[in-house]
């Protein structure tokens, strides 16, 4: 994924050159697929066989070692539906999303504005910023959970300091889920700083020069020319981010296991513990084709939400 | 240009940053290979779940049977036992079994039944040397299931009582140089009474769900966990009221550490807690802080005496492609650690080799105490839903310790989760 495909409604043509293009146009297809064929090529090897075996797999009664797996319907829906757990985790996974995305937009974008401003330093705070995305997700839990340790963490210990008594955070399941919101944001917000840079720069400087021309503050020119034109990137990084807080597992199940009870199970560690931990292989792939519906019922909502031209 | 110069800048920050993250992906996918093999010499793949302090100690056994053999390549991977299983029951299908395997009696049924544990012949059994007159009858007999023996037994690990021997003198709960350990649940609540004080609790539990320590208490109560048909019998009025004992240590006597606190030991070993009901693997860490403790039998809190017990024992997974000089290889590495099983004794377990417990040697170890209970030794069941129970139970205590259900709730809609699975 590379930040220029933020945005790409701006990148096409005007209509009026396009015929005069015409002749190299098919050379120029196929060096795109070229180019794009390694990618290509894995991307159908780990993810539409996989996903595609999956769905095969849901319909069946799968087990690891059995030859013959028997069609039984939409059984292992029902089986998945009905089970009490999957609805808690659900439940789970959405009070993430609604916690994690907003600070994932939001702090991202700030960031972005700042660094977007002539300053000292700035590539090595654009850089500092993004450094922590490229850590693992392990080494990010694990640093967090010792961070939040109620006992020797320095949040506790600051927090004992100025006179606040909280409990432990694993103790308490809004706790629970605003740690790993936070070990989350911390972690991630530095690729979604990278995307709005992108879009940022790609905001003509003369609207700016305009507006301040017509007596635009700062907040007013962020209001009535960031914002409208960052639309199309805006587009993209709430729905990659969305996609991406659904599928939310590694921190949760370093940092947290799912607990306190079951109050940060999500989604996908409910598909891995039942294909994986129980072996139940063709409930849990049922249950994470479930979980792509989930997804893109809110993906297409939030592209009927923010879709609409951008004019410049 | 100054222009140009700078935008180049910008536009190679954000290649780098893109570069960097295509570089961190293609690590993570194209990691380091999962075998590298010697040429000449035997390497054995040796999985097993021991991420406890224990897992220390066969770090060093392993070293020193390498150091003995070199002919010989063990390489050890270690991983928490939901992991552990996870990992093996997908891998031995994949034909990516690892050659030698530690794990414990009651896993059999769900690894027998996907065909991934090869039996010990009469032959393999000649070549260890093992015979069952030379073995703790209980570990021994924990090898077979369906009357084919899968494993041969490493050691047994028993639940037990921990005290902290500073605590005890100071609140005079100590008589003829050792600790007054309670044996019955009067005893224990007495004395979990005199060590609450301040921020001080008489007991703590040592892991975030206390499943063990639940299940004896269940056995004690004259209750089970599966019944003959290998269904949960969780919600059953035995199971309720163990769990309401847990509970009431805290709820209603407060003699626990509210709620769920991530470093349990921890508490132990600083003093904040008097006794633990955990199991005798957590020795070496308490030898290794330097603490001032005993290992006593754990106390009878219900109507009959049980102690959770389980054995470490080594499996010989299916092989894709069997390799006789593997696995005479492994049963030589299996024999060896077994013949030197008083080293595994600092783990703070038990060896399975009924010789080496009446040696002095250890019977001066802190565990030689629970060789008394060696009767009421009671392992988990072997069902095939054992490893379900194992990975949902710590969320259904933690609901109870949240107050977020009764100990009748939490327990029935478990036991509805671990019936509704099919496996």
């Amino acid at each position: 994924m590379t930040p220029s495909a933020a945005v790409p409604s701006a990148a096409l043509p005007p209509a009026a050159i396009r015929p005069a293009r015409a002749a190299g146009h098919r050379h120029e297809t196929w060096t795109a697929y070229a180019l794009l064929a390694p990618y290509l090529a894995a991307f159908a090897a780990f993810m539409v066989v996989p996903s595609a075996y999956g769905l095969y797999l849901s319909f069946t009664d799968f087990r690891l070692g059995s030859v013959h797996p028997r069609w039984t319907g939409l059984d292992n829906f029902a089986y998945v539906l009905t089970d009490p757990l999957f609805r808690t985790t659900v439940g789970n996974t959405v009070v993430f999303v609604l916690e994690s995305t907003p600070a994932l937009i939001v702090i991202p974008l700030a960031l972005a504005v700042a660094l977007n401003q002539r300053m000292p330093w700035r590539a090595f705070f654009r850089g500092t910023f993004f450094l922590p995305f490229t850590l693992s997700v392990s080494i990010v839990s694990i640093c967090w959970w010792w961070l939040l340790d109620p006992n020797f963490g320095p949040v506790y210990f600051y927090l004992k300091a100025l006179g606040f008594r909280p409990p432990p955070w694993i103790s308490s399941p809004p706790l629970a889920m605003a740690g790993v919101v936070a070990a989350t944001v911390w972690w991630t917000a530095g690729y979604n700083m990278v995307l709005f840079l992108a879009g940022l720069q790609d905001i003509p400087a003369h609207l700016y020069e305009a507006a301040r021309i017509d007596g635009a503050g700062g907040w007013r020119q962020f209001r009535s020319v960031t914002l409208p034109l960052l639309r199309p990137t805006m587009l993209f990084v709430i729905v990659i981010q969305l996609i991406a807080s659904f599928q939310v597992f590694g921190q949760v199940y370093v940092m947290t296991s799912g607990g306190p009870g079951n109050a940060t199970r999500t989604v996908i560690q409910y598909v891995y513990e039942t294909a994986f931990v129980q072996l139940q292989l063709s409930e849990g792939a049922a249950a994470a084709w479930l979980l792509f519906l989930i997804i893109l019922v809110f993906s297409l909502a939030q592209f009927r939400l923010f879709s609409g031209h951008t004019e410049y | 240009m100054r222009r140009a110069a700078r935008r180049w800048t910008r536009r190679s920050l954000l290649r780098t940053m893109g570069a960097a993250a295509a570089a961190g992906g293609a690590v993570r996918i194209f990691g380091a290979p999962a075998h590298v093999r010697a040429a000449s010499n035997v390497t054995l793949a040796f999985w097993n779940g021991l991420t406890g302090p224990d897992g220390r100690v066969m770090e060093g056994i392993v070293a020193d049977f390498t150091s003995q053999h070199k002919a010989i390549r063990i390489e050890q991977q270690q991983l928490q036992w939901t992991d552990f299983h996870t990992k093996m029951l997908t891998a031995i299908p994949a034909g990516q079994a690892p050659d030698v395997a530690i794990m414990h009696t009651y896993e059999k049924p769900r690894y027998v039944q996907s065909g991934a544990l090869t039996e010990f012949s009469e032959t393999d059994l000649a070549a260890l040397a093992f015979q069952a007159k030379d073995f703790t009858p209980r570990a021994w007999e924990g090898g077979i299931y369906q009357g084919k023996r899968y494993s041969v037994p490493l050691d047994i690990h028993a639940m037990c009582l921990f005290i902290n021997n500073t605590l005890f003198k100071s609140a005079g709960l100590w008589a003829g140089g050792r600790p007054k350990a309670p044996s019955s649940r009067a005893e224990f609540l007495d004395t979990c009474k005199v060590l609450t004080h301040g921020d001080q609790h008489g007991v703590g539990w040592l892991q975030r769900g206390v499943g063990w320590a639940f299940q004896m208490l269940l056995w004690q109560n004259g209750g089970d966990m599966f019944d003959a048909q290998g269904e949960p019998t969780l919600d059953s009025p035995a199971a309720v009221e163990a769990m309401q004992f847990i509970q009431d240590l805290n709820v209603k006597y407060h003699y626990t550490p509210e709620g769920i606190t991530g470093n349990p030991a921890e508490a132990f070993q600083t003093g904040k807690i008097g006794m633990a009901v955990h199991g005798d693997w957590l020795t070496p860490a308490f030898v290794a802080a330097n603490m001032d403790f005993t290992v006593a039998p754990a106390p009878t809190f219900f109507k009959q005496r049980s102690v959770w017990a389980g054995s470490h024992q080594f499996y010989l997974p299916v092989q894709r492609r069997p390799d006789p000089a593997k696995r005479e290889a492994a049963l030589v590495f299996i024999r060896w650690i077994s013949e030197h099983s008083m080293a595994w004794a600092q783990g703070g377990h038990i060896p399975a080799r009924a010789g080496l417990t009446a040696t002095p040697g250890f019977k001066a170890r802190k565990q030689a105490a629970l060789l008394a209970d060696a009767p009421y030794w009671h392992f988990m069941p072997a069902v095939p839903k054992i490893l379900v129970e194992e990975s949902l139970i710590t969320a259904a205590q933690e609901q109870i310790f949240l107050g977020r259900a009764t100990p009748k709730d939490a327990l029935t809609a478990l036991n509805d989760q671990i019936k509704r699975a099919r496996i």
